[in-house]
């Protein structure tokens, strides 16, 4: 069987660039914008983590199969963060729910349901 | 030598690369595992970035950036066991793997450090939990959106009159982010404390010459296990000690 591993150098040379981007990291906090702070942090983590995964991981030597099952996992976290964000994102905010007409009446249609229905109402509610 | 190459596989490499899938496949659903939390911590980071600024501050960035450093290091070691078991110096490899597990070591003796000082300024969520902004030394944040939050919604929230100062309600939030600094921290404390076992086992068998060009499945596998723990790590870092 041909081991197809990284070679030594290239694992020195790979470790030496993931400490400039650890030290570039650093020097990034001091971003005062907080969004643009995020940004340049998570893309400057991506490429380590990339750099890790392609050349310690060994992946630049793996068949098809076996990238897919690389790329599975980080698709099915970017999936889970994009639906919940796209959430998040798009909330109106809490204030103006509650002093939107529908908010306001609320109480009142909730006290008027209660009177109809009291079945429906836990005990120890009061309302 | 075809001694390991069991009975349902064609040979060597075929086993090599099934052993590898398998990994992978396992990581995959570590990913998922990491990422329930990570998007935890982005929800909650979306509706308080203010508090995370502040309980942020309060960690040690010169700790968090030599574990860091100390991390990619053990990285490098493991890499290099690889190379070394697959060029047929499988000595060698248990000595990159006795690296890997001292670094491995050492980050988490400094994580116990800067645990215990969580501990001595009772910054561990429960009971105890304390925070004060004048003191940790709290920057105003510019550029955050102001998501307005109804306060019910923060966990463990206290209504009583009377407990919902600004300060109180800030306290609450910043106790929010270290539960997700301990829940993220100590998960990936425990796949260390995993990977240097697993290493160790490898070490062992390395020393003994019994990995080779032919067959060198066990450390391979193992380092990727070992290098998944410090891509962790590299997200981590910034987003739990690098936030302004």
């Amino acid at each position: 069987m041909a081991a197809h591993v990284t070679s030594s150098r290239s694992c020195y040379i790979v470790f030496g660039a993931l400490l400039v981007l650890l030290v570039l990291t650093v020097i990034a906090a001091g971003i005062e914008n907080h969004t643009l702070g995020i940004i340049v942090a998570l893309l400057i983590a991506t490429v380590k983590a990339l750099l890790i995964i392609v050349y310690f991981m060994n992946v630049r030597f793996a068949d098809w199969v076996t990238r897919l099952a690389v790329a599975a996992g980080f698709v099915g976290l970017i999936v889970l963060l994009a639906f919940m964000m796209s959430d998040y994102l798009t909330r109106d905010p809490v204030d103006e729910i509650e002093t939107s007409p529908v908010t306001r009446a609320a109480p009142e249609a909730f006290e008027a349901l209660a009177l109809l229905h009291p079945e429906a109402f836990a005990p120890g509610i009061s309302v | 030598m075809t001694g390991h190459v069991a009975h349902h596989f064609d040979d060597a490499e075929q086993q090599f690369h099934a052993a590898n899938l398998g990994m992978w496949i396992f990581l995959a659903t570590e990913v998922m595992f990491f990422g329930s939390l990570f998007a935890a911590y982005t929800a909650y980071r979306y509706m308080f970035p203010e508090a995370f600024v502040a309980g942020s501050h309060s960690l040690d960035v010169v700790m968090g950036t030599i574990n860091t450093a100390v991390l990619l290091l053990s990285s490098l070691f493991v890499a290099l066991a690889v190379n070394a078991a697959a060029t047929n110096r499988s000595r060698a490899a248990a000595g990159f793997l006795v690296g890997a597990i001292v670094m491995g070591v050492v980050f988490l003796g400094i994580k116990a450090v800067e645990y215990a000082d969580k501990f001595a300024h009772n910054h561990v969520p429960g009971a105890h939990f304390q925070f004060h902004r004048e003191s940790e030394g709290e920057h105003a944040v510019d550029g955050e959106h102001h998501v307005s939050v109804n306060e019910s919604a923060i966990p463990g929230g206290d209504f009583q009159a009377g407990h919902n100062s600004p300060d109180r309600t800030l306290e609450k939030r910043v106790e929010l982010f270290f539960s997700l600094y301990f829940a993220m921290t100590g998960l990936h404390a425990l796949h260390m404390v995993i990977g240097v076992v697993l290493l160790g086992i490898v070490a062992y068998q390395a020393w003994r010459g019994a990995y080779s060009q032919t067959y060198f499945t066990p450390v391979e596998v193992s380092g990727l296990y070992w290098h998944f723990v410090d891509i962790v790590w590299v997200f981590l870092f910034p987003l739990l000690y690098l936030i302004r």
